[in-house]
């Protein structure tokens, strides 16, 4: 096999890995999604582990959607720590 | 609306009421992400104002993970083998060097960002491609689910994945350091949901709370915690519900349970935990790399390394050292010469350590 490339970046690997930022799906293909994180930075992400769908927020860790992000819950926790926070 | 959960008014007002409960307490959290967002926002310094000194615990695979697995890796490498692993840990130093060492003495050593890659070139290649697959239950599933789709028959796993809980046990256990909560990490509990810490709870009378990666979602899970203490209260609760579900990922829970079993384990700064590892089942034995490679690695299987000298690594790992309290940070000790390997993962608490504060307090 080919002899691997000398000076390759290397440490971004693993941080990706445990990205917090959730992605958005832009397309699905039997189990591979296109997902978009913003800022121009898009990924081939498998989706087997979770039943997602185009236009949902995933959570991705080492290449694989681990869960989905429920939008109406976040606005849902949002909405109760106003009324928390805000309590006298 | 992801940016709300960054909000400084709000942040603020959480200060506040923790200011107004008049605390004294430690917590502990278990997740490198976690670690990152409190020290990149300062999260320790405000608590700390408030009476909260807030630590990492175990929550860094690749900091837990032995000497001895890097060997076992490290020899696979020397034996001819093309070992695939994740960017981080490349740069661990085990007791005869790392697995970069062992690059640059001619071994085939790859980085991957995820096991698809490492079966992709398992597929091109007639050698025998090793994964080293490091991890919690977050990463673990990839590793099942990628067993279970009939990978070629030259392609093995060196599982290192191990199971979160049992690890919370054992520190609790020790009973070295005083806590009086935990922030549990949201990623490990998206997979397993909140039902596993329940037990740690009742038997520690400890408050927990799942927790997500915003400076927001940590200073919420704080002041939940805080809550329950000030109402002699010690419950799970999941501040993460926009991701973590009760039951967990239900399909993700499965194929760990098809693929793997549990056996006792040793992890870096601690004795052998009970059921803590996860080994490959005996059905899958053509893809365990620890039995379908035994020969190679008899001489070393058994042999105990010792730890790099001088590195508190085991005591940050168990949080009862900051990092800075090593004699050796930012000294002997940085990213570009790393002596354990808290200083190389980026989720170990001396490498965030010293990316946002590298000059010594
Ligand atoms: S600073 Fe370096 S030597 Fe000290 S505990 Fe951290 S990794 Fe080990």
């Amino acid at each position: 096999m080919a002899s691997e490339p000398k000076n390759r970046p290397e440490t971004s690997a693993f941080s990706e890995m445990c990205l917090a930022i959730p992605g958005k799906i832009t397309e699905i293909n039997n189990n591979l999604a296109c997902v978009d994180f913003g800022d121009g930075t898009k990924r081939e992400v498998d989706v087997s582990l979770v039943d997602a769908r185009v236009g949902q927020y995933i959570l991705v860790h080492a290449g694989f959607a681990i869960e989905i992000l429920d939008e109406d819950t976040a606005k849902e926790t949002l909405r109760l720590w106003d009324e928390i926070l805000n309590m006298r | 609306m992801m940016l709300r959960f960054r909000d400084k008014s709000s942040a603020d007002k959480i200060i506040n009421r923790l200011a107004q409960m008049k605390l004294d307490m430690t917590l502990m959290h278990v997740c490198g992400t976690h670690q990152d967002t409190i020290i990149r926002y300062g999260l320790d310094n405000l608590l700390e104002e408030v009476g909260i000194d807030i630590r990492q615990g175990p929550g860094c695979p690749v900091c837990v993970t032995t000497t001895a697995e890097i060997e076992l890796a490290r020899t696979l490498a020397k034996r001819g083998k093309i070992v695939v692993t994740y960017g981080d840990m490349l740069r661990v130093p085990a007791a005869s060097g790392s697995l970069q060492d062992a690059r640059s003495e001619g071994a085939k050593v790859r980085i991957v960002y995820s096991i698809t890659d490492a079966v992709k070139l398992a597929k091109q290649t007639e050698d025998e491609v090793v994964f080293v697959a490091i991890g919690f239950e977050t990463t673990a599933p990839s590793t099942a689910i990628t067993v279970l789709s009939n990978p070629p028959s030259n392609f093995s796993v060196l599982s290192c994945h191990r199971y979160l809980p049992p690890a919370l046990e054992a520190l609790l256990s020790m009973g070295e350091l005083k806590i009086q909560g935990i922030i549990e990490p949201g990623h490990v509990s998206a997979i397993i949901g909140t039902k596993p810490y329940q037990k740690i709870s009742e038997k520690y009378r400890l408050p927990q709370v799942v927790a997500g990666f915003e400076p927001l979602d940590v200073l919420m899970a704080v002041y939940m915690i805080a809550r329950q203490i000030l109402s002699s209260k010690h419950v799970v609760e999941n501040e993460y519900r926009r991701t973590v579900r009760e039951e967990g990922n239900k399909r993700a829970l499965e194929v760990l349970s098809i693929v793997f079993e549990p056996k006792e384990s040793r992890w870096r700064g601690f004795p052998t935990i009970p059921d803590s590892k996860m080994q490959l089942k005996d059905e899958f034995d053509s893809f365990d790399a620890e039995k379908k490679h035994a020969d190679d690695l008899r001489e070393v299987s058994e042999v105990q390394f010792p730890e790099p000298e001088g590195c508190g690594c085991d005591r940050v790992l168990r949080g009862l050292m900051d990092p800075q309290e090593c004699q050796l940070f930012g000294k002997a000790c940085t990213p570009s010469s790393p002596i354990g390997p808290c200083m190389v993962s980026m989720e170990g608490s001396c490498n965030i350590e010293f990316k946002y504060r590298r000059t010594n307090r």
